[in-house]
């Protein structure tokens, strides 16, 4: 038998012929279902997953923002009346030379022997920062 | 046990009967297009799966979805394919190792010499001949022009027809059963 490949009548028979062992299994809608419903069942326990791992996240998160850490505050905010770290003093000034170079120069003046360690300022006992009264 | 309602019960029986009645034509669409037994059960398996997965919107019209789908899924084996070459291989590749599924798959002349035309004349050549899609369906399946359908229809055919001239005169026959 020979095809004439410009009669489509011809061409749709010879395949229909080629191709007629070519038969898909059987059950095969089942199987679809199946792996349907197997596929559906992993999306979902995905998305679950998903939404228990995003709350046991957020959850810890959104409690240590709205606690407010170690200052106990209920909304992240001091409480009102409460001075929020208050020492008693004032914010810095910058005063030009600090203490720490002071001891520092102190030392070497006095392993110099240039300079009485008495005549420069101890950062414990006199603080260069002013105190308000 | 899966609990099943009637509604559910109901869409898988429609389900049931679509397969049964499109499940043939489809694989050996596939097989054409794809030229692997396996890749072509893959390929019918997926489209299946994504046309049950939507049965909803598919259900008017199941055979054009699942023709679509199928076309899609046939073009995403070309391209994963074209990706991994090596791991890959088909009638053609395979060259001279010859097992028994290939010498069953040398019966199918017809199909070779398909393989042998390019991607979009062997696509339209597949829906509108194997798979009974008229012009404006097969257009529509593939995403393309009415008029690409009739000009690569008129290609394809006239194509496959010198190739199987060249079969014929290379003492062939196409149909040696």
């Amino acid at each position: 038998m020979s095809i004439h490949a410009d009669d489509e009548f011809s061409l749709r028979i010879a395949l229909e012929g080629e191709l007629d062992d070519v038969v898909p299994a059987d059950g095969l809608a089942g199987v679809v279902i199946a792996r349907y419903h197997r596929t559906r069942r992993r999306r979902v326990a995905g998305a679950v997953g998903l939404v228990v791992v995003a709350a046991g996240i957020g959850v810890p998160l959104g409690l240590a923002s709205t606690s407010g850490g170690a200052n106990g505050g209920s909304n992240g905010k001091p409480a009102h009346g409460e001075a929020p770290g208050h020492t008693g003093s004032v914010p810095r000034q910058h005063n030009g030379a600090a203490s720490a170079i002071g001891w520092r120069a102190s030392h070497l003046m006095i392993s110099s022997g240039s300079v009485s360690p008495a005549t420069l300022v101890s950062p414990v006992t006199a603080s260069p920062y002013p105190v308000a009264a | 046990m899966r609990r099943v309602s009637s509604r559910q019960r109901s869409r898988e029986a429609e389900f049931t009967e679509f397969v049964e009645a499109a499940s043939p034509s489809l694989l050996r669409a596939a097989l054409v297009l794809l030229g692997s037994r396996e890749d072509a059960e893959d390929a019918l398996q997926l489209t299946l799966l994504r046309t049950y997965r939507r049965w909803d919107r598919a259900r008017a019209a199941p055979t054009a979805y699942a023709r679509a789908v199928l076309a899609n899924a046939c073009r995403e084996r070309w391209r994963h394919r074209a990706r991994h070459p090596e791991t890959t291989g088909d009638m053609e590749s395979l060259g001279n190792v010859i097992s028994f599924a290939e010498a069953v798959d040398r019966r199918h002349v017809l199909v070779r010499m398909l393989r042998r035309l390019p991607d979009v004349q062997r696509e339209v050549l597949v829906f509108r001949y194997l798979l009974d899609a008229t012009v404006s369906e097969t257009a529509e399946s593939l995403g393309i022009a009415e008029g690409t359908v009739k000009s690569a229809a008129s290609r394809g055919l006239e194509q496959l027809r010198m190739l199987l001239s060249a079969e014929e005169k290379r003492g062939r026959r196409v149909h040696p059963r």
